[in-house]
This record gives C-alpha cells, sequence and structure tokens, in this order.
C-alpha cells in the first residue's frame, strides 16, 4: 500500500499488529546468518513443511537474531493468552515435538529458555495476566526472562526489533512505531530542529572514531553544495563480529528510516549503503526492505506529502577492512580503488562525487529514529555523560556465550563478561581483553572494571571502536596474540603509506624473532620508535593504530615478552 | 586569500592552496617522494609530515592539506625529523642501495634525502628486492626493486599523458606497480613515468650508462618537432647529446614531453648526416669545398635569373626553419632574387591560422580553464601531443566536456561526451552545421553577438542551408546528434576549438578556420582566456615561417604583401623594389616546374619528394629543373635529385627562434658545433647572397631578430636580450581582450559552400586518409633509431568489418592504389579506423603514402586488394 499522508501508517500499523500478535499462532525461527549457520534454514522449512502439512493454524515466520548466538537456532511461539516462549537450540530433529507441543498448548520444557510475560520491551502486547495472578504449572519451570540476567540487564533499543519482527516485512516495523520517527520529522520539524536533537543527545558516530554525530550533520548542512549524500558504512571488515550483518539481517528499516531522516537533516537527496559483497543474505534482505519502503512511500519523491524526497542506492564492496575507512568507503563506492583518500577536506566537505556527505554507520543511524521520537534529552540521559546511549557488544574469544548485547554506555567490561558471556567457559580465568576490534589496545584483567565509555577506553589505550570485545583467558600467550593482531593488519593493510606498508611487515618480522629466540632489547625499542613514526604519519587509522596491539601487549604484559628475547651469553 | 604562518615566517597564499604550496611560495622547502605539482595529491609517501598547531598531537601531510587561516605550521622538528629519518630507513630496507649504476644516481630523491637527513644506519634488517628487471619494453627501463610506490608514474599516465599504461597491483607489502599482466609496455612511448620517477625505478633507456647526472651540461632549448614547441633541456658530455628533458619552467609545456621532444632527438647525431658539400659533376653528386658550391649555387639561380627572369626562380622552406632562417630566406628570394616564389610545407596550411581566422591564438595553459572543447580534424593527442595532456587535464580531472568529431575513434573519443564519426573531408559542413543550430535555437550569446560583432544576420542568412537534415546527408552525422554536440558546445562558459594543420591534413585550411571562428564568435567564445580557436600547425616554425613571411603573399609580420606602404616600408629597409605581384604557391611551384615556367628552385629544408602529395608528378617536375639546389641535413630524395646540396646544422646546432602555435617566440640554444662542415641555414643563405653579390646582413640570429623586430609590429618586443626560457607570447593581453582592433571584432561572413566528398567510385571505394602518427612529425623523425624501434614503418590501418570483407588479416601485405599511383604496405586492423576509409602515415620514405595522393584533390581515393604469394 503506497501512503503519503503520515496519519497512514496508522493503518499498516494496524496490519503489522495482526501479524505480529496474531489470532492463531506465529512462530518465529532467528534466521540471520548465524542462526543459518547452525541450521535455522532446516528448521523453518520444517515447521513450514509441517504446519501444512498437519494443517495447523499457525504462521511460522523467518525473522533477526536477537543475540542468543549460542542457543541457535532459536524458535519463539507467540500464542493468543499465552506469554511468549523463547526456545532453542532447537535441532530439525524436535521440530515435529515443539508442534505437537503447539497444538497441545503445551511447552517443550528442555528447550524452553524464557517465556515473555510482559512485552514492555518489545511488543506492544498488553501484559498477560494469568488467572489469580498463578502462573500454570507448565510454564513455571520456565524463567521468565526479566528474572534473567542475559534480557534484565541488556537495554534493548536499538536491537529491540531484532529477533523479533520479520525483516521482509515492512508493516511489522511499522507496528512497533517504525517511520513514526520519520513521519514527526517531516511533518512538524525543520532540518535544524533535527540536528538540535541529534546534538543534544551526544550521540557519537558507533563507527569506530567516536565523531559526535551532530556536529558531523550540521557540517555537511553548513557545507556549499548543489547535491549532498547520505552514505551507510556498512562495510564491517572487522574479524569475527558480524553485528552489522547480523543487524541488517534483523532489522533493515531501522536503517533506511535513520538515512531518510538524515537527509532531510542535512539537506541529501539521495543515500548509499555500503555492504560487503559476501553478506548474501544481509543484501537481499536490505534490497527487499528497500523496494517495501519504496511501494510504501515511505522512500522517493514528495514522502508522505511533505515535499521531501530521498533516495537509497545499495552498493556491494570487496570486504577489505581498509573500505571501511569512510573516504576508501567513498572511493569504493565511486568505482576507484579502495584506497584512503587525503583529510581533509572531510566527508561532510567534499565528499562521494566531492559533494558534501555523511558517513555514518550502520548502528549510529540505527539510533537516529530513536532520538527523533524520543528527543535528544531522552537520549542523553542514557549512559555516561560523554558517551550517551546504549552500544550493542560483540563477546567473542574466551567466554562460554558468545553473541551480541545491548547495553547502555558505562557498563563495566567486567560485567559484560560474567552477565553476558558466563565466564571465560574454560574454566580459566580472564587474562586479558581486547575492545574496538584489531586497531583497539590488549588491556589486562586488571582493567576489566573499565566501562565502556569512549573517553575511558581511549584513555587507557584502546577504544570503543565499533563495540567488539575479545576475551582471552589465562591460557593466551600474549605475543601470539600480538602477532594474530599484526598478521591481520598486513593482510589488511591496503599499501599505499610507505610507514604502514613496511611499518607492519617489519612489525611482523620483529614479533616472529622474539617468537624464535632472537629478539632483543634493541627490537623492542625499534618497535616503539617505529610505532611512534606509524601513528605520526599513516593517512588512514589502520596504520595509526597498527602497532597498538603489539605495544599494548609490550605495555601490559613486558615480563611475557621479554622472558623470550635471547638471553645474553645464550 | 589565506594568511599563515609557516616556520614563523607570516605566509600569503591562495585559497586552495596546500601547505606544501603555501611553504613553497615562502622559500621553505618540504622534502617530498609522491608530490608533483601536476598532479592531484596523493600523499603515500609520507615524508612531507609537518606539524600543525591546530592539529596538535599528529602530524599531517603537507602536500595534501589544505593551508587554513591562520594556520600555524612548523616544518621540522626532533619528532618531524624522527619520523621523516623512519620512513627513509623503511623504504631503503629493500632497496637495492645499486646507486653505483643506477642511472638517477645524482637526481634520485631517495638518495638525496637520505644524505640530507644521515640516514647512515637502518636499524631493520631485511633481504634486498629480487624483482626481475623489465629490459623488454623499448625506451624505458623498469626495475621496481628500486620503486617507493610513490605513485607517480601511474598518476602522470593517467591524469596527463591519458594512457593510463600503469597501474598499482596487489596490496599491502606486495603493492607494485604493473602493465596488464605485466607485458612490456605498450603505451604512447613519451617517457613521462620515467621523467617523474624519483628513483631510479623507471629509466631512460636511451641514457643508460651514458653519463651522471652531476657530469652533463644543459642546454635549454625547443623541441625541433611540432609546433607545440616544448622547451626542452638536452644533456651534453663528451660533445654529445646524452638526453633531452622537459624544462620545468617551459610555458608551452610545463615539463612535459611526448615520444618526439624526449627521444626523437637523435637524428641530430645520426651517422648519415650530410657533412659536406656536394656538387653534381658528371651526373653524380661529389663532394666539393664551399667555395665551389657557393659558386655553383650562385650560377646556376643566376644564370636562370638571367635568361627567364626572376619570376623564374623558386624557394620551398622548411617550418623547421628558425624566424631568422626564414626571415633570411624570403628576404634571399624577394631581395636578392627579385620574385615573391617563396613557400614552405606550412603554406598548404597557412591560411588558415593567417587569412582564415579572426581571432587570436589561444594560450595553452588556458586551455586547462576551458569547460567545453570541439576537437574537429584534429587528432591532437598524436599531433600536438602536449597540447593534447592539457586537454585530457581539463576534461580527466576539471570535467571540462569534449566534444571530438573525426571520422577515426582517435584517443580523444574515448573521453568524450559526445563523438562524431563524420564522412571524412566534412568537417565545414558539421560545424556549420553545429553554428545553423545554435542560431535557431537561440542558444547563441546575444549579447556579445550584438556588442562584439557585425554581420548576423548576413551569417544567418548564408546558414539557411545547413538544416540538421542537410547536414547528416552531408557529414552522416545523425540530425540529433548534431543538436546534441550544438546544445553541449553552446551551453558552456569558455569553449576552445581544436583545428590541426599541416601535411597531414591536407585542405580547406582558410574556410575551416572561419567557420569555427563564426562557431567561436556566436556564442561568445573570444576575448576570454581559453576561449576560441587553436589552429595548429604542423611543425617547430609551421606559425613562424607564416609570420616571418616565408610564403607567397605575406611579408614579415605578417603584413599584406599586396599593400603599397607595406611594400614600401620593406623596399626601403632592404634597398631593393619588391615585385607586387604575389608568388606562387607550393602546389603552383611544382605545376610551374613541370610546365617550365619554374627553372631553379632552392629547397632549404624541404622534401617535397617525400613529404608532398603526388610524389611520381613532383619526381618528374623536379627532373624538368635547370637547376635544383637543396639544403639538407640528409640526403633525402629531393637532395639526391639537386645539382648542389649544401649541409645544413640541426636545430641543436644553432641558435635561433621558434615560434610556437600559441604565438610563443622562443629561444633555441646551440647544444653542440655544427657536424661536419656543416653551417647553419642562416649564414648558408647568407653567403649565398654574397655570392649572388648582394649583402644579406650579418647572420647572427640575434641581429636578425633585431631586423625583424624593426620591420614587424608584432616582433618589436622580441629581443635576445630579454627572451627567457619561458619565451614571449606575440600577441598582448589587449590584443587577446578585443579581437578585430576597433573594439567590436569584425564577424567574418560564410561565402562556404558544402563541397561535396565525392562520391565513391566502384573503381576506388575507399577514401584514403593520409596523416600523421604520434611517434613522428614529418619525415625527420624517421631519422631517429629510438622512435623507430616503436613505429618502424607506415601501415595501413583498416577496420575491422573492411579487412574480413576482403579477407585481410593483420599484418597482411596488401595493394593500394589510387588514380595516382600504388604501394604495398603491411595491414594493420584497428576498430578505431572508421569503416569504408584507410589511414596511412605519410613520414616515412617506403611505403610512400603521398605518391598515392594528389595535390588537385583532396580526397584520395583508393582500392586495396590483398597479396596473394603468387604475386608477390
Ligand atoms: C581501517 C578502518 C576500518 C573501518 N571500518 C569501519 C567499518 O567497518 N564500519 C564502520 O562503520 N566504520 C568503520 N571505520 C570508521 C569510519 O572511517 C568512519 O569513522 C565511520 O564510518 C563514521 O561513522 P560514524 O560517525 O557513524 O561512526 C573504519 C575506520 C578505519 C580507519
Ligand atoms: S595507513 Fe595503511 S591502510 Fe591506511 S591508507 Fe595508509 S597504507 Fe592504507
Ligand atoms: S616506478 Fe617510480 S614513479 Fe612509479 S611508483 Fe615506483 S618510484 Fe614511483
Ligand atoms: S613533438 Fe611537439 S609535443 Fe612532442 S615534445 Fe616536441 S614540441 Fe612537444
Ligand atoms: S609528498 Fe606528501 S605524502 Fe608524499
Amino acid at each position: 500500500m503506497k501512503i503519503n499522508r503520515a496519519s497512514d501508517l496508522s493503518k499498516i500499523k494496524k496490519q503489522g499488529l495482526e501479524l505480529l500478535s496474531p489470532a492463531t499462532t506465529r512462530i518465529t525461527v532467528g534466521s540471520a546468518t548465524c542462526g543459518l549457520a547452525k541450521g535455522a534454514g532446516k528448521v523453518l522449512e520444517a515447521l513450514k513443511y509441517e504446519v501444512k502439512k498437519q494443517k495447523i493454524q499457525a504462521e511460522v515466520v523467518a525473522v533477526g537474531c536477537n543475540g542468543l548466538c549460542y542457543a541457535e537456532p532459536i524458535v519463539e511461539v507467540i500464542q493468543p493468552g499465552k506469554p511468549r516462549i523463547t526456545y532453542g537450540p532447537v535441532a530439525v530433529e524436535r521440530v515435529g515435538e515443539l508442534l505437537k507441543a503447539i497444538k497441545t498448548g503445551k511447552v517443550v520444557q528442555d528447550l524452553a529458555l524464557a517465556r515473555h510475560d510482559e512485552e514492555a520491551y518489545c511488543l506492544n502486547i498488553a501484559p498477560l495476566k494469568y488467572a489469580k495472578g498463578k502462573v500454570p504449572a507448565a510454564l513455571s519451570g520456565i524463567k521468565e526472562y526479566r528474572k534473567q540476567d542475559f534480557f534484565k540487564n541488556q537495554l534493548k533499543l536499538v536491537s529491540k526489533n531484532a529477533g523479533t519482527i520479520s525483516p521482509s516485512r515492512i508493516e511489522e516495523y511499522i507496528a512497533l512505531d517504525g517511520y513514526k520517527a520519520l513521519a514527526k520529522v517531516l511533518t512538524e520539524m525543520k532540518p535544524e530542529d533535527v540536528i538540535k536533537e541529534v546534538t543534544v543527545s551526544k550521540l557519537r558516530g558507533r563507527g569506530g572514531a567516536g565523531f559526535p554525530t551532530g556536529l558531523k550533520w550540521q557540517a555537511c548542512r553548513s557545507a556549499a553544495g548543489d547535491k549532498k549524500y547520505i552514505v551507510c558504512n556498512g562495510s564491517e571488515g572487522d574479524p569475527e563480529i558480524g553485528m552489522h550483518r547480523s543487524f541488517l539481517e534483523s532489522d533493515p528499516q531501522a536503517i533506511i528510516e535513520g538515512m531518510a531522516i538524515a537527509g532531510y537533516a542535512v539537506g541529501a537527496e539521495a543515500g548509499y549503503i555500503y555492504v560487503n559483497d559476501r553478506y548474501v543474505v544481509a543484501l537481499e534482505r536490505l534490497e527487499e526492505a528497500i523496494k517495501q519502503a519504496e511501494q510504501t512511500g515511505l522512500l522517493g519523491s514528495n514522502i508522505l506529502g511533505s515535499g521531501f524526497s530521498f533516495s537509497l542506492t545499495v552498493k556491494r564492496g570487496g570486504g577489505a577492512y581498509v573500505c571501511g575507512e569512510e573516504t576508501a568507503l567513498l572511493n569504493a563506492l565511486e568505482g576507484l580503488s579502495g584506497e584512503p583518500r587525503p583529510r581533509p577536506p572531510y566527508p561532510a566537505q567534499q565528499g562521494l562525487f566531492g559533494k558534501p556527505t555523511v558517513v555514518n554507520n550502520i548502528e549510529t543511524l540505527a539510533n537516529i529514529p530513536l532520538i527523533a521520537l524520543h528527543g535528544g534529552k531522552w537520549f542523553a540521559k542514557i549512559g555516561t555523560a560523554s558517551s550517551t546511549g546504549t552500544k550493542i557488544v560483540a563477546l567473542s574469544g574466551a567466554v562460554a556465550q558468545p553473541g551480541w548485547v545491548e547495553v547502555p554506555l558505562g557498563t563495566s567490561v567486567k560485567a559484560i563478561i560474567e552477565t553476558f558471556g558466563k565466564g571465560t567457559g574454560t574454566g580459566k580465568k580472564v587474562k586479558a581483553f581486547q575492545t574496538g576490534g584489531p586497531s583497539g589496545g590488549v588491556l589486562p584483567a586488571s582493567l576489566l572494571n573499565i566501562k565502556l565509555d569512549y573517553d575511558q577506553l581511549t584513555k587507557a589505550g584502546s577504544l570503543l571502536g565499533s563495540g567488539g570485545l575479545l576475551v582471552m583467558d589465562e591460557g593466551t600467550d600474549m605475543l601470539d596474540m600480538a602477532k594474530f593482531l599484526t598478521d591481520f593488519f598486513a593482510e589488511e593493510t591496503c599499501g599505499k603509506c610507505s610507514t604502514c606498508r613496511e611499518g607492519v611487515k617489519r612489525l611482523q618480522e620483529i614479533i616472529d624473532s622474539i617468537m624464535q629466540g632472537y629478539g632483543t632489547k634493541e627490537h623492542l625499542n625499534l618497535v616503539k620508535r617505529m610505532a611512534a613514526a606509524m601513528s605520526d604519519t599513516a593517512a588512514c587509522a589502520l596504520g595509526k593504530t597498527a602497532a597498538v596491539p603489539f605495544l599494548s601487549v609490550l605495555k601490559h604484559f613486558p615480563k611475557e615478552v621479554e622472558g623470550k628475547l635471547l638471553r645474553k651469553g645464550a | 586569500m589565506i594568511r599563515l604562518t609557516i616556520d614563523n615566517k607570516e605566509v600569503v597564499t591562495e585559497d586552495g592552496a596546500t601547505i606544501l604550496e603555501a611553504a613553497a611560495r615562502a622559500g621553505i622547502r618540504i622534502p617530498t617522494l609522491c608530490y608533483h605539482e601536476k598532479l592531484q595529491p596523493f600523499g603515500a609517501c609520507r615524508i612531507c609530515v609537518v606539524e600543525v598547531e591546530q592539529m596538535k598531537g599528529r602530524l599531517t601531510p603537507s602536500c595534501s592539506t589544505p593551508a587554513t587561516e591562520g594556520m600555524v605550521v612548523r616544518t621540522s622538528s626532533e619528532q618531524i625529523i624522527k619520523a621523516r629519518k623512519t620512513v627513509l630507513e623503511l623504504l631503503l630496507i629493500q632497496h637495492p642501495l645499486d646507486c653505483p649504476w643506477c642511472d638517477k644516481g645524482g637526481e634520485c630523491q631517495l638518495q638525496n634525502l637520505t644524505y640530507e637527513y644521515g640516514v647512515s644506519r637502518n636499524r631493520f634488517k631485511d633481504k634486498k628486492s629480487d624483482h626481475p628487471v623489465d629490459y623488454l619494453s623499448p625506451l624505458v627501463e623498469r626495475n621496481t626493486n628500486r620503486c617507493v610506490l610513490c605513485g607517480m608514474c601511474v598518476r602522470v599516465c593517467d591524469e596527463v599523458v591519458g594512457a593510463s599504461e600503469w597501474s598499482m597491483v596487489n596490496r599491502g607489502i606486495s603493492t607494485k606497480i604493473a602493465t596488464d599482466f605485466d607485458r612490456p609496455l605498450n603505451c604512447e612511448f613519451c617517457g613521462e613515468c620515467e621523467n617523474i620517477c624519483p628513483v631510479g625505478a623507471l629509466t631512460n633507456r636511451m641514457f643508460k650508462f651514458k653519463a651522471r647526472a652531476w657530469e652533463v651540461e644543459n642546454v635549454s632549448t625547443v623541441c625541433s618537432f611540432c609546433s607545440t614547441g616544448c622547451a626542452i633541456k638536452l644533456s651534453l658530455k663528451d660533445g654529445r647529446i646524452v638526453r633531452a628533458l622537459g624544462e620545468e619552467e617551459g610555458a608551452a609545456n610545463q615539463g612535459s614531453l611526448c615520444i618526439k621532444g624526449r627521444f626523437g632527438y637523435e637524428y641530430v647525431m645520426s651517422g648519415e648526416r650530410i657533412s659536406r658539400p656536394l656538387v653534381r659533376k658528371n651526373g653524380t653528386l661529389t663532394p666539393a669545398t664551399w667555395e665551389e658550391a657557393l659558386q655553383a649555387v650562385a650560377e646556376g639561380l643566376k644564370a636562370v635569373k638571367e635568361q627567364a627572369g626572376p619570376g623564374a626562380v623558386a624557394g620551398l622552406c622548411s617550418a623547421r626553419l628558425t624566424n631568422e632562417e626564414a626571415y633570411l630566406f624570403q628576404k634571399l628570394l624577394r631581395a636578392v632574387i627579385g620574385t615573391n616564389n617563396v613557400d614552405n610545407s606550412g603554406g598548404y596550411a597557412h591560411r588558415g591560422y593567417s587569412s582564415g581566422l579572426s581571432l587570436p591564438p589561444l594560450e595553452f595553459k588556458d586551455l586547462q580553464s576551458c569547460d567545453r572543447f570541439l576537437v574537429i580534424r584534429s587528432n591532437v593527442s598524436e599531433t600536438h601531443p602536449v597540447v593534447g595532456y592539457r586537454v585530457n587535464v581539463a576534461v580527466k580531472q576539471k570535467g571540462a566536456q569534449l566534444i571530438v568529431a573525426d571520422p577515426r575513434r582517435i584517443k580523444l573519443a574515448r573521453f568524450a561526451q559526445t563523438y562524431l564519426a563524420h564522412k571524412p573531408g566534412t568537417e565545414i559542413a558539421l560545424l556549420n552545421g553545429l553554428a545553423h543550430t545554435i542560431l535557431t535555437e537561440g542558444l547563441e550569446n546575444r549579447e556579445f553577438v550584438a556588442a562584439r560583432t557585425e554581420g548576423i544576420e548576413e551569417l544567418k542568412k548564408s546558414l539557411v542551408q545547413f538544416t540538421p537534415s542537410f547536414v547528416e546527408q552531408a557529414t552522416g552525422i545523425a540530425g540529433k546528434d548534431l543538436v546534441e554536440a550544438a546544445r553541449r558546445f553552446a551551453s558552456g562558459t569558455r569553449a576552445a576549438i581544436i583545428i590541426s594543420a599541416g601535411m597531414g591534413f591536407p585542405g580547406d585550411d582558410a574556410a575551416l578556420a572561419r567557420c569555427a571562428a563564426n562557431l567561436a564568435l556566436i556564442t561568445g567564445n573570444a576575448g576570454k582566456p581559453g576561449a576560441g580557436v587553436l589552429f595548429l600547425g604542423e611543425k617547430s616554425n609551421s606559425h613562424g615561417s607564416v609570420d616571418m613571411g616565408a610564403v607567397p603573399d605575406l611579408l614579415p609580420g605578417p603584413q599584406e604583401l599586396a599593400k603599397d606602404p607595406v611594400r614600401q616600408a620593406f623596399a626601403k629597409a632592404w634597398g631593393a623594389a619588391i615585385a607586387a605581384e604575389p608568388g606562387l604557391t607550393c602546389e603552383q611551384i611544382i605545376a610551374g616546374a613541370e610546365q617550365g615556367s619554374i627553372k631553379a628552385l632552392y629547397c632549404a629544408g624541404e622534401n617535397p619528394l617525400q613529404a608532398y602529395p603526388d610524389t611520381k608528378k613532383t619526381k618528374t617536375a623536379f627532373g624538368k629543373l635547370q637547376f635544383l639546389v637543396v639544403q639538407e641535413l640528409f640526403l633525402t630524395p629531393t637532395a639526391q635529385m639537386a645539382h648542389v646540396v649544401l649541409p645544413a646544422a640541426s636545430f641543436a646546432e644553432k641558435d635561433g627562434t621558434y615560434t610556437n602555435a600559441e604565438g610563443r617566440v622562443q629561444r633555441l640554444h646551440q647544444a653542440l658545433p655544427p657536424c661536419g662542415e656543416t653551417k647553419t641555414d642562416a649564414e648558408i643563405f647568407c653567403r649565398v647572397a654574397k655570392a649572388l653579390g648582394k649583402d644579406l646582413g650579418s647572420w647572427n640570429p640575434a641581429a636578425v631578430m633585431a631586423e625583424i623586430a624593426s620591420l614587424a609590429p608584432r616582433y618589436h618586443a622580441v629581443s635576445y636580450a630579454t627572451l627567457t626560457v619561458k619565451g614571449h607570447l606575440l600577441s598582448d593581453a589587449a590584443d587577446r581582450e578585443a579581437p578585430g582592433a576597433e573594439g567590436a571584432a569584425r564577424f567574418s561572413l560564410l561565402p562556404v559552400d558544402v563541397i561535396a566528398p565525392e562520391a565513391p567510385s566502384a573503381e576506388f571505394p575507399f577514401t584514403l586518409l593520409i596523416g600523421s602518427t604520434l611517434f613522428h612529425c614529418g619525415t625527420l623523425s624517421t631519422r631517429s633509431s629510438a622512435i623507430c624501434s616503436v613505429y618502424p614503418q607506415a601501415r595501413l590501418e583498416i577496420n575491422p568489418g573492411d579487412a574480413r570483407a576482403l579477407d585481410i588479416r593483420d599484418n597482411d601485405t596488401v595493394q593500394v592504389s589510387s588514380a595516382t599511383g600504388a604501394l604495398t604496405i603491411t595491414a594493420k586492423i584497428i576498430a578505431r579506423q572508421s569503416p569504408g576509409a584507410v589511414f596511412i602515415p605519410y613520414h616515412f620514405l617506403s611505403p610512400a603514402a603521398q605518391e598515392l595522393a594528389s595535390a588537385a584533390q583532396l580526397q584520395t581515393r583508393v582500392k586495396i586488394e590483398k597479396r596473394t604469394e603468387t604475386s608477390l
């Protein structure tokens, strides 16, 4: 249905709500890449097949990921008058059993992870009222989600829809207040007001550099140019993270809405989303979402009769890490080789095709509808004074339960590892951790109490970055770790800057010599000197920070490295 | 304007300047390895880092950071020096350090900076890079072991030359520069990459092991090939030229060169140079003394003059003579012999830029600020490559829009927004069609037309017939494409129309120039830098030869011979009467020789038997001459027919000036002593005059130029005392501001009808396009072995479809015949050649394309047959 008035959104919302909590049964399968990798596709098919075959009054829907990656495939069941039940991991062999339970209104106890008596955080369904306020016996064995650390300690704002709505149905997005923000912005706010709200919110870029988004937008709005662009950086070259992919696979409309608002605010009528070519599922869902937004009249010309027009184009990229650097990304979008450009001029002054351009990260953009809807002040209250809002954190390495969670900024690293990761899972203690992806510093366990906060982490020699959290346990050899990270840079440097290209190679060699027992104190001095030259002279953050992992290992674990040096007389 | 502080100095610089440029302006040198003012900043080497107070805590590359108001910059500090030293150390780890046998030694930036920063020890160790060296590419040697990955070769080839032969391949530490699949070079061989390479990774093969950079003496002079007039430096060692470099200060070329300028100088030192005078004795040319030879010349000329009058004598000179020599030559003919029968190959074209064009020439540098180009009958990238570079920069870097009209899909067509593949020889109809469309659609610049031109109504009337459908029929260009091109052209604010002239582009020059001028004027493209018509003469002094009056109807200036006061002024200065009757043109001279009315011919550097159309006819005509004197560097086919051959000095062996296509008078400086017994053309003319009993004055070029300056108003301000390497631009700014002396330009009317191309005949189904290739210019370049190593021989360019129809494959031998002559030639199948037409470059002695052409016809029609084995 194509709408051209803001008020018509409510019609679609109604359709969406009917889909989300139908009079019959809704069965969802977490089908982001993380789930698919664990067999969600088969589970989905089996469910669909059986539902049809057994003529069960139910709809089976593929949804995205809710962060419980360790328990995939995840299946959720929503039935009228009953709490939503989250199951996982659901192997395909157990589909029959699950369906039987659904038909009979029962619960498969050993698969159930949580029941949702109340959906305030997510689905707009009135809280359940059990008869006489007593939980029926069939459900009492399943922990209510609010009593579980995994749910309780998260603050799902950006990711509230992920894993609940179908990424392929704009109605479901709209049902959960999707596009309400855009409608509000277009009908009630001037572009300057939007920028003001974003500025007041103190939102900072989630892509790595943590630049204040309001400032960036203002710079672009003030820059002279007949055309302007919004670019969504969906590159995600960080290894082992995949949370942008997961987001695109779970809630693509949120990014579209965020971009349209950004476009209105800075005066851009076109946007580009750059996505790694290997993200097949994400690309498919994103393209479908754009099509639906266009068909609904939420993208295209004269959106909601406001006179504002905005179009989106998806660009596929090769997926090299450095292509995530914003100026390299712009080159890639223009079909040039993906090497960073000299800055200044900054993209906000001269970006895509030489026009003022806002480059924002996926998560940054996904925050925009929230700020537009609830106001900058509301947002600024979440998190810490200088790091407002929430952050999606991807847990990997030595943790019992890898996956992603959304927490308010200011949450301590320790809490995240313990509450969501459930410890190292190896019985060993945490030895070190790294935040911010490959360029972050490796910090020792003594700093575990550090808070997720742009400034604190930077001060400690690491960074918040895009939100990776890699945990190392006592069994980890720190030099191995340094080598692993340095090798990553050697693979990923674009090779343009002399100091980055040569420097990373030399770092590798020095680590190798230390590992082989030929390392000397002189080598360590050399590393420091070279790291300084790299951070002083390299063009982009890759080169500037490529030595950080090794330097931080040297700083925090000096004995471990020095113990491997060539001993005098040996 | 921006004010900033660099190293405590207040610096004022223009908006958009980088810190590096601002520093240079203040005389502060910052080291660079990947920066060049001709290229877009790249920021790869990181040696140019500086500290900016406002960007605390980090260093910033000065080459790519714009200077901003109030910036406080430090260009050296302990931190900066340390960083630079580390950069150098890193670059030197795998570098072979084979400086003793590297040809860049002494002018290598890596070597210089290593020295400057005292990097005497490297704390990093690794094995030296060991890539194979490319010895297979002609002219340029590639040793990537020495490469510092500055990317300048890649960028200059792409941004300036437009050939995009190089690219950076691989990533990270394995990054290297490469050609497609790493094959040997197959490009324009301009050597710009080799020249810009800051290290010895790309070097000039001709210079290999010839000299250390500090041993050479550099002499600044001007390229002897085309009328771009690139300023060059000849490096000398032990009395030999060891290389040619572009002069960075050169206003025409800003240091750039094409293959001819960089690698074509060798003919100067060729063993085939004639070093002694030759006099025909008993039918054979025999070495003689200068006295004997001059005596023979004087006798030969005098005899004809006495028997048949001065009108039976004629002179043809080369458009490569210096201004001073061209001046003396025509003075010799006019004042000593008493005839106006003087012309040069530029004469075939000179009407284009003398009588046809009412607009002053454009300055090359201003082309870079144009936003529209119309390139018509001009393969400028090949005939005047360095002018082509300017078009590349404007189009590829600055977004100018380009319209190319050419029957062949020439290089520029690749970058063009509009490409019009018209039928050969229909340029005039096309130009008029564009003007017609602009006027009927009301796209003209009314204000300009009203204020600055006259005759718009007459023009409109004369253009009536050039409707899109009429033009479509004449040119083969679809009406809608014509209209699109017209709109594109008219929508610009600064448009240049580029046309080439010369032996490679026969005919129609005056009409073509006039129509082009019409088009420029109606769109207001005159009187501002970069806007107007650029008419490019073929050779180094095509323009100067006309200015010097080495043409039948003009006296030096050029001033019209027909005007009494003009003639009188010269008569007074020269002390000799000047005939009022204009002399004979090249074609008329040859026709005259054939008919017997021309009996004596003086060819000074001109080689009609190789360069002029219809070789057979020319040969017969010359055979009938009573006396032929040829003054030459080589024993050309023309010289071989001479009665006396006078050996002349080459461009590198003399002083003088050339005037290039933008009207810039530039100084040649003698680099070598004249080879053998050769003398400069100037000296020879004066000696011939003396032998004839007359005094031409001094042959000292400075003195001759002083005489020219006193007689030719445009050259008034030219003086050897003040000529710098930038030369002297003739028409001054006021001249360029106001076309037409009286403020409102005279609008040239259009008396031109469509010259319908001959209908294809059954016997000769193809149109033959005779022209120039990138690699050669005139016939001289065929004497340079370096150039011949990449383009040794003329080949017939033919469209794949035509080739298929004739069962011709690449490198097949084919016979090409016209009504005039026939030749056999190797075929080259090439898609850029339009169907129905074939192309042969004319430079070569054999097969000589001009054997097929006829001076009487603009279009040469030919038939092509495959030579079968049996007929060989
Ligand atoms: C080597 C390198 C890789 C990067 N990769 C990404 C990436 O994958 N995704 C991303 O959003 N930002 C990435 N960035 C950060 C971007 O340059 C840029 O800061 C960001 O897209 C701006 O958006 P934000 O202000 O919304 O964070 C990378 C930066 C560097 C230096
Ligand atoms: S710092 Fe490294 S990755 Fe970044 S532009 Fe330079 S060479 Fe490329
Ligand atoms: S070959 Fe020379 S010009 Fe080209 S990248 Fe290497 S050092 Fe630079
Ligand atoms: S031939 Fe022409 S373009 Fe080439 S170097 Fe000489 S003057 Fe310049
Ligand atoms: S000269 Fe500035 S980075 Fe190379």
